[in-house]
């Protein structure tokens, strides 16, 4: 069985967090220019079957590398800390984020369920940029993590607990957006 | 194929790179339309005897004997409501309690549902042929198919006479879906392309095949908005046009929103004009003809005011009532404002202010409603273009596809998205998405599941789409029923199960037991659709009124359109003829005889051509007769009248293009006349 090439891998990258953006969009539009199914709409279905499979692995490399969120958590999960909720749940080391983080994070939610019943959009959007600025911040600690791994004495253990530890704060960030937006999209 | 092929002078490469021809597919909830590319020009073929473009997406199923297609059809709609099927795009894909639910909400769906098939609860089955006969919407659409096809055939020929009749001369279509069609809409759309006889190379996204006619044309770079409002669907996409990839950033849209829903609730407002509105409305829920021919007259003044301030229109029960443009908007304006929140989302998820749009594109009639035009320019803060015929912008476009496809061309390719989150049914009704919406397709997933029980050698699984928490408010596609996992304790064995959507947005499953390495077999339920054996079977059905005899078919619906043709001259001349000049009266009589001759005789070019140049001759009186209903609207005057005034006056105006025998890329130019221009439907 061929071995899976990793997303890295897929587009010609070293697996680092720091990826051009536009070298990315080059590459995988040179990419699909060749092995998109519809170049191949003739081939014989063996072929056919071939090229869907190196078209997919292009959309999906793609997607995760684009994502500054996903393309973090996909390089932590090459250095075998995956921090999917599915390895969790197998039995995998559960993570904890500090109590300070959570019962900050609960009172946001709070406020975001008291303004919606007040209806006051001025608060949302308010607790939204909040959101977005404390995201920033993370964004800053993973780029900084990410740039000192392999250059500090006491080895990587300590750097990659950190952004472990960005990634599970940012993701919870991500999902109280979405909760937001979901719910404009809902009553829009 | 030979390496020494040439193309000889004047010969398109298509041809001499392969024995057959391929060409793109509109299939639309009100028309239809099939455009192929020649000489490096996509351009729409004829569909009917007068060389008309669009094809009403009619299909009217007669007692006994084949199923009329297209303006016959539609003609029927009045005498046999039940057995003449339009907007059946509206059903593709839906279960029969989706289909009633339509039906309660007031909206005006003439079908009479079936007995369902106990093997296939899922499928809805339309009662017609006066009760003779059950069909699924996919064979209802699958008929437009064949019909379309058999024009194509027609006009590709290079043999006098069409094709010989078991010469197939197509190779390949590329049928456009709405971009927001879920995957049940999509296979049922492939069944009918299949059960039509075709070989369907491709599903196209419809406001991607706009962009891809559109953009083409215009070497346009930069990101686009395409707003698609058609007769029963919407579709808002937004693409980034760069270097000849077209890729769609985010899609968004409505299966169940259209220019259908204004004619509804302009034919609404019509009966609360009139002067008795609970009388009229228990009439028009007794007569279904009635009520088709009160929609009709809707869609009319719809078209009508494009341009005009206001129209004025006669009832069934004879009340003459007079609708402005501003009444029109506000009663259209709740169906229009719909369109806002899936706009709204594309632009979100394709992480874009409405400034950084480089257009937006109109497609779809709908769009041609001025207040829709001032909706969108709202909506995205900017005019939009309008340039190219936003009915025939499609099919151009799947044309195209087609041709690139057929032609391995390298110039263009198309990278589109998923519009729906792919997810699987947790315990306790919760859904796991696997595939978010907006991904770049084809695209996969896999999950790892494992046994809950000693033993266990099955699972199940419920693949959804939607974007709702709960496996209840999403679509259900497809049960999975996966099996020969190998004895083992709970726990113990670790199944994985890939999802793959493919470039036409279609799902497929597979599974794998880990620690065996082996496959897991998969079978599947779809909830809705049909199976690969009933396709097979409506296949073998199909033959009934199949292949063989297409062309005894066209000779059919030829003397029936002339009988149609002919009985409403007579009414018309028996009211009207004080309308006529001598010399008209004279060219008509002419025109009328040789249609009578040639209807007796076998050959259904003659008729067609009988047809045609009787229309050309009536064509000044028909605009008379028009004019006289439907501006000064005698009071009295049975709707029925108008309508087939009308009617009348709509034939005359699609004589003009070329005749189907004569196909002919059409005027550039005429074609992106944006211009005020009256509307076929």
């Amino acid at each position: 069985m061929p071995i899976a090439r990793n997303h890295f891998e897929v587009l010609g990258f070293a697996p680092t967090y720091f990826i051009d953006r536009a070298e990315l969009e080059a590459r995988y539009r040179e990419g699909q220019r060749h092995s998109h199914p519809d170049r191949f709409s003739r081939a014989p279905a063996s072929e056919r079957a071939q090229v869907l499979q190196r078209a997919t692995d292009l959309n999906d490399a793609y997607r995760v590398l684009k994502s500054d969120l996903r393309r973090a958590e996909y390089l932590l999960a090459l250095r075998g800390i995956d921090l999917s909720e599915e390895a969790e749940q197998a039995g995998g080391k559960k993570r904890t984020l500090d109590s300070l983080f959570l019962s900050d994070v609960l009172e946001l939610r709070e406020e975001l369920q008291e303004s919606r019943l007040r209806r006051d959009d001025a608060a949302i959007t308010r607790i939204a940029a909040e959101i977005r600025s404390r995201m920033a911040q993370e964004n800053g600690r993973i780029e900084a993590g990410f740039s000192r791994l392999g250059s500090t004495a006491a080895g990587d253990a300590a750097v990659l607990d950190g952004l472990a530890d960005a990634l599970l704060k940012l993701r919870y960030y991500q999902r109280f957006l979405d909760d937001i937006s979901a719910h404009e999209e809902a009553t829009a | 194929m030979s390496l020494l092929q040439i193309a000889e002078p004047g010969e398109s490469p298509v041809k001499a790179a392969c024995k057959g021809r391929v060409v793109g597919i509109d299939l639309g909830t009100t028309h239809s339309l099939v455009a192929v590319v020649q000489d490096a020009t996509p351009y729409c073929l004829a569909v009917d005897a007068r060389g008309g473009r669009l094809l009403p997406s009619v299909v009217s199923y007669p007692r006994s004997g084949p199923p009329l297609v297209g303006e016959p059809a539609r003609a029927r709609a009045a005498s046999h409501p039940h057995d003449t099927i339009a907007s059946v795009k509206r059903l593709m894909g839906r279960s029969p309690d989706e289909v009633a639910a339509q039906q309660s909400q007031g909206r005006w769906l003439h079908y009479r549902l079936g007995p369902s098939d106990p093997s296939s609860p899922g499928v809805v089955r339309l009662s017609v042929a006066e009760g003779q006969r059950a069909v699924t919407p996919v064979e209802v659409s699958a008929e437009i198919l064949r019909w379309l096809r058999l024009c194509a055939e027609e006009q590709l020929s290079t043999t006098p006479g069409g094709p010989d009749e078991d010469e197939s001369i197509l190779d390949g279509v590329v049928i456009t879906v709405p971009a927001y069609f879920d995957d049940a809409q999509r296979q049922a759309t492939k069944d009918a392309g299949r059960l039509a006889g075709l070989n369907v190379l491709r599903l196209l996204n419809e406001p991607t095949a706009a962009a891809l006619a559109y953009g083409l044309d215009r070497k346009k770079e930069g990101k686009f908005a395409v707003y698609d409002l058609g007769g029963g669907t919407f579709d808002i996409s937004i693409l980034d046009l760069h270097d000849g990839i077209f890729t769609v950033m985010s899609t968004a849209g409505d299966t169940a929103l259209g220019g259908d829903d204004m004619d509804q609730a302009l034919a609404d407002l019509l009966i609360a004009s009139s002067s008795d509105p609970a009388t009229l409305r228990s009439r028009l829920q007794q007569d279904a003809g009635q009520s088709r021919v009160l929609l009709a007259l809707a869609r009319q003044i719809k078209h009508q005011l494009t341009d005009a301030e206001q129209a004025t229109a006669t009832l069934p029960d004879g009340a003459t009532v007079t609708i402005t443009r501003a009444q029109l908007e506000l009663a259209i304006a709740p169906i229009i404002a719909r369109t806002a929140a899936p706009c709204r989302r594309a632009l979100k998820d394709a992480e874009l202010s409405p400034q950084e749009l480089d257009g937006v594109v109109l497609v779809g009639g709908a769009t041609r409603v001025p207040s829709v035009r001032a909706f969108v320019a709202q909506i995205f803060g900017q005019p939009p273009l309008c340039d190219l015929d936003p009915d025939q912008v499609v099919a151009l476009g799947a044309a195209v596809q087609a041709d690139i496809l057929q032609n391995a061309r390298t110039d263009a390719l198309l990278i589109d998205v998923t519009p729906l989150s792919l997810g699987l049914e947790l315990m306790g009704g919760i859904v796991e998405k696997i595939i978010p919406r907006n991904s770049r397709v084809p695209t996969g997933a896999r999950q790892v599941f494992t046994t809950y029980a000693d033993g266990q050698t099955g699972f199940d699984l419920h693949v959804v789409q939607g974007e709702r928490e709960t496996a209840q408010e999403c679509r259900s596609l497809a049960r999975f029923k996966l099996t020969g996992i190998p004895r083992m304790a709970a726990g113990m064995a670790r199944l994985e199960v890939s999802f793959l959507i493919d470039e036409n947005g279609l799902l497929s499953v597979s599974a794998r037991e880990l620690t065996s390495g082996r496959e897991a077999h998969t079978t599947v339920k779809p909830s809705y659709g049909l199976s690969d054996e009933q396709v097979e079977k409506m296949l073998l059905d199909s033959f009934e009124y199949g292949e063989s005899d297409l062309r005894q078919r066209l000779l059919i619906t030829q003397r029936v359109e002339a009988e149609r043709i002919l009985t409403a001259l007579s009414g018309a001349l028996g009211r009207d003829g004080h309308l006529l000049s001598e010399a008209e009266r004279q060219a008509i009589a002419a025109a009328r005889a040789a249609l009578e001759a040639a209807r007796q005789g076998s050959d259904h070019r003659r008729i067609a051509d009988a047809i045609a140049a009787l229309d050309v001759a009536s064509k000044g009186f028909a605009q008379r007769r028009m004019d006289q209903s439907l501006s000064h609207a005698v009071s009295g005057r049975a709707v029925s009248e108008i309508e087939a005034a009308v009617e009348h006056a709509h034939d005359i105006e699609g004589a003009h293009a070329a005749m189907p025998s004569s196909a002919q890329p059409i005027d550039p130019s005429a074609m992106r006349g944006s211009d005020a221009r009256s509307q076929r439907e």
